[in-house]
């Protein structure tokens, strides 16, 4: 009779091991993707990309110094790769354009109450506030697509810890 | 010992002829019961087999990610790009229902909803009260009342501010979560 209920138990214990995972038990993925996942986070005025559960915070994102390579982050994903790439360079754009742009502005802003300016220069900020505003808008066009590539890239990324 | 393994076999037949329930997570995240019986067995063992490939096809078709739409954040759901919501300052999805059936991520919404309201307020409110001090500068030479307005705007958009970049860094936390749960199943 004990030898029935052994049998009975591994048995059943047999047949449960092989039907998959049991409620809470967690699957091979979700080690690494607690481990090494990606997100962007704000930390004190500065947006960062932070790595796990944990939050690990890997650098600063944009910036005129370009912030953390996230090419290099990303490595190991190629879709992710392409998107970090993507980003750095639109963000790089950007962020030189916006800032030209923004600093002829003010100049232009500045000197508006300058009445008895020289013709000519009075023309030269005219043209570079008219330029200043081309860019500033180009600018915020790359920053938009940039960080649309920034998702993106983390996205791939988390995708290829989860296979 | 072909006794003993006689034995283990009926044991095997009794508990797959048993009906045996199974927790199963429905699309929404609620836990349902599903009934196994003895003629599902086969097809059940050949969908667990196919479970990794399904969780991989479930990341690609399901998981969310945030993309940048002029100051405003898209939630974009798989990678077809489907926008499921939007989260700006004057207006934003509810988040809640879209992470739906994570915990954790429900619970980083409900603190992006908390912070997201009174940091939009504030900012409108604080551009509204920076604009009627500038304008008040421009007109009437001398009122002691513009500095004041323009500083209490500024103060106030900085808040504001503040309150959006928390929120948005919950937003953020709360589609990790919701990711993470989605590999997790």
């Amino acid at each position: 009779m004990p030898r029935i209920l052994l049998a009975f138990c591994i048995g059943t214990c047999v047949l449960l091991g092989g039907t998959g995972t049991m409620e809470g038990q967690e699957q091979h993925g979700v080690p690494e993707y607690d481990a090494r996942a990606l997100r962007v986070e704000n930390r004190e005025g500065d947006r960062v990309v932070v790595r796990g559960r944990d939050g690990l915070v890997l650098g600063k994102i944009g910036g005129l110094r370009g912030g953390v390579d996230l090419a290099n982050v990303v490595a190991p994903s190629e879709n992710a790769v392409r998107e970090a790439r993507d980003f750095s360079k639109r963000a790089r754009r950007g962020n030189w354009a916006m800032t030209v742009g923004l600093t002829a502005i003010s100049v232009w802003l500045l000197t508006a109450r300058i009445h008895d300016m020289d013709p000519a220069v009075a023309t030269a900020v005219d043209a570079a506030y008219a330029g200043g505003l081309v860019l500033a808008v180009y600018g915020a066009v790359q920053l938009n697509r940039a960080n649309t590539a920034l998702g993106r890239s983390i996205w791939w990324y988390n995708r290829d810890l989860a296979r | 010992m072909s006794k003993i393994f006689l034995r283990l076999f009926l044991a095997g037949c009794m508990t797959l002829l048993l009906p045996s329930s199974v927790s199963a997570q429905s699309e929404k995240g609620e836990v349902g019961r599903a009934t196994s019986i003895w003629g599902d067995a086969a097809a059940s063992a050949s969908d667990l087999m196919k479970a990794g490939a399904a969780s991989d096809s479930s990341y690609e078709t399901r998981a969310l990610r945030l993309e940048s739409n002029w100051g405003n954040f898209r939630i974009v759901r798989g990678a077809e790009g489907l926008v499921v919501g939007t989260a700006g300052v004057f207006r934003t999805a509810n988040v809640e229902s879209i992470v739906a059936g994570s915990r954790r991520a429900e619970s980083e919404a409900r603190l992006f909803r908390a912070n997201h309201r009174p940091g939009s307020i504030a900012v409108a409110l604080g551009a509204g009260t920076f604009v009627m001090g500038a304008v008040a500068a421009t007109s009437s030479a001398g009122s002691a009342a513009t500095p004041v307005l323009m500083v209490a705007g500024v103060g106030g958009m900085v808040w504001g501010v503040r309150k959006l970049n928390t929120a948005y860094t919950s937003l953020s936390r709360a589609v990790w979560w919701y990711n993470r749960d989605l590999v997790a199943k």
